[in-house]
């Protein structure tokens, strides 16, 4: 019997897994499989709204990434995975409103620059609206973007990863102290390279179309 | 004429306070600004949204984020008054940090959380094969050739007198059957002391799931005044010895809970007498104020101050009445990491310690 439940799992996975976790997924049943597979999809399509959800009301990428990790586990542990990718985006950030305003409770030490509670809320739901009517970070989009970035000079490609890498303040010090810029013309000149992104994006989308 | 999207910037002024919002460095008159403009422009907010959207696709693709879930079962069976009885205790953590292997991700290494993480496996796995071939090569290498010998033994020497924390990452010690999550024991960081108002701990299992270990399950947490310690230990089993040209860095992550911040102070210490009869002196010190808002980085960096290593004692048990100066120069030196507040309310935790010698 024992047997046959890993066959069966072994069988259940194999349309979606690579042979060498084979064996590691013979440990989980095929109902556990069968969650983390849809839970994954799930998972993938609503993590760029939840960060800028997230964003809307902490305005700190680390507060962000724990407000992500929060939400994981609730989501993961009580969230309705098998609904339609609607509803399951609208448990998710309905889960990160009440993360994030714990997490602004925390940290509300009159130090931390968070924008007004209404303010945030607005933009927050602002996210919520444009992500639900326009839903554009396709694989596609995402795909253009990794086009976008390839197309850039190293220096420029260096200068985004520094920022958006884990310890993004210290890196982007290091970069200064390493290209000899001051901090205030790398950050303009991310604002620019942003921009440009997004143009580029648009760009190759509208062709595509 | 061209049309106007909610992504476009509405004017060079907008374009700049959202841009500094994404960076993180707003002033309180610029925040103010931007609080007003989102306030009365629904432009605006339709704009702000559309670029926190793209930042984080930004984000997502240059930084992948690994989402790891934890799961623990703890199995009893024992025998009862009716007949055997069995328990299980289930517990769940979840990780969620950079999981790339590369700058840009190829598309495949976009899609399912599985995949992604057999691929880092892959690549884990060859260049741990290529590490190894390399080393088996260089072994041969040295038996059949002299001439090859003297660069690989120096590139070895090199290696070995580096000065490397041990259990920087508290994960020495698998708390999943610890009875409440926490330890007194901190392997590797009671040297010569046995820690004080400091534990190890399993922080996602202690805090319900309100906080999570930077990486792995386990932290030390620090209440005021608690200290760990450290002897400084080379590859080669050698000692760091005080010279006045040394300059070293610590740098890790913390947590600050409960309190708006804590103060950290790490020292490099000459324990001339552990207990009972202590007799320590402080080489070099550095304190840092950490202010609080989720696990943040942090470095410091200690150097020895003034001419010469000549050092009064820095603390003395009470018995000892014999405190004279000592020259440091050549002594053996300990890191001790103190949490140093005013008040003892908060906790403060640590995870992910770096150490490295700058000068010598």
């Amino acid at each position: 019997m024992v047997i046959s439940d890993s066959l069966q799992t072994f069988e259940d996975s194999e349309r979606y897994l690579a042979p060498d976790e084979r064996t590691r997924l013979q440990l989980a049943s095929p109902a556990e499989i069968r969650k983390l597979r849809i839970f994954t999809e799930q998972w993938t399509r609503v993590q760029v709204p939840l960060r800028a959800y997230l964003a809307s009301f902490l305005g700190n990428s680390i507060a962000v990434d724990d407000g992500v990790q929060e939400v994981a586990l609730v989501v993961w542990n009580k969230g309705p995975w098998e609904v339609e990718p609607p509803a399951f985006l609208g448990y998710t950030l309905a889960c990160a409103r009440r993360v994030a305003l714990a997490s602004r409770r925390r940290q509300n030490d009159g130090r931390m620059k968070f924008l007004s509670p209404e303010v945030a809320s607005a933009l927050a739901d602002t996210v919520a609206v444009q992500e639900q009517q326009e839903a554009n970070w396709t694989a596609e989009r995402f795909d253009a973007l990794r086009t976008c970035l390839k197309g850039l000079p190293a220096s420029q490609r260096e200068l985004l990863e520094a920022r958006y890498s884990a310890k993004s303040a210290a890196e982007l010090s290091s970069h200064a102290e390493r290209t000899g810029a001051k901090m205030d013309c790398l950050y303009k000149k991310l604002e620019r390279l942003r921009e440009i992104l997004r143009i580029c994006v648009n760009r190759r989308q509208a062709q595509q179309q | 004429m061209t049309e106007l999207s909610p992504d476009s910037p509405l004017d060079s002024e907008m374009a700049d306070l959202v841009s500094r919002y994404l960076d993180e460095r707003l002033d309180p008159a610029q925040r103010k600004r931007l609080d007003e403009r989102l306030r009365d422009e629904p432009a605006a907010l339709e704009y702000c949204a559309s670029q926190l959207r793209f930042a984080a696709a930004l984000r997502q693709t240059l930084e992948p984020q690994r989402l790891e879930m934890l799961e623990t079962r703890r199995m009893v069976i024992e025998p009862g008054l009716r007949g055997p009885e069995w328990s299980v205790e289930q517990q769940r953590t979840v990780r969620y940090g950079s999981g790339r292997a590369d700058a840009l991700p190829s598309p495949a290494t976009n899609g399912a959380g599985g995949r992604f993480g057999t691929h880092l496996w892959r690549w884990g796995v060859f260049f741990s094969l290529i590490l190894l071939a390399s080393l088996v090569v260089a072994g041969w290498l040295r038996m059949e050739n002299d001439i090859v010998a003297p660069a690989v033994a120096d590139s070895t020497a090199e290696l070995d007198s580096r000065v490397v924390l041990r259990n920087p990452d508290f994960e020495a010690t698998d708390l999943s059957l610890a009875a409440r999550g926490i330890t007194s024991t901190l392997v590797d960081w009671q040297e010569p002391y046995p820690v004080t108002l400091a534990e190890l701990c399993e922080i996602g299992r202690v805090t319900n799931g309100r906080i999570f270990a930077k990486s792995g399950k386990n932290v030390v947490h620090m209440q005021n005044m608690g200290y760990i310690t450290q002897q400084l230990r080379r590859n080669d089993g050698g000692r760091l010895r005080a010279t006045t040209s040394l300059k070293v860095r610590l740098s890790g992550w913390y947590y600050v809970d409960g309190v708006p911040f804590s103060h950290l102070k790490s020292s490099l210490t000459f324990i001339a007498s552990p207990r009972p009869d202590t007799i320590r002196y402080q080489a070099g010190k550095q304190m840092v104020k950490l202010p609080a808002g989720g696990w943040q980085h942090f470095t410091m960096e200690v150097s020895m101050k003034g001419e010469n290593l000549m050092r009064e004692p820095l603390f003395t048990a009470g018995a000892v009445t014999n405190k004279p100066s000592l020259d440091l120069t050549g002594r053996e030196l300990h890191l001790m990491i103190e949490r140093r507040d005013m008040l003892s309310e908060g906790d403060l935790y640590l995870d992910d310690l770096q150490f490295e010698v700058i000068s010598e």
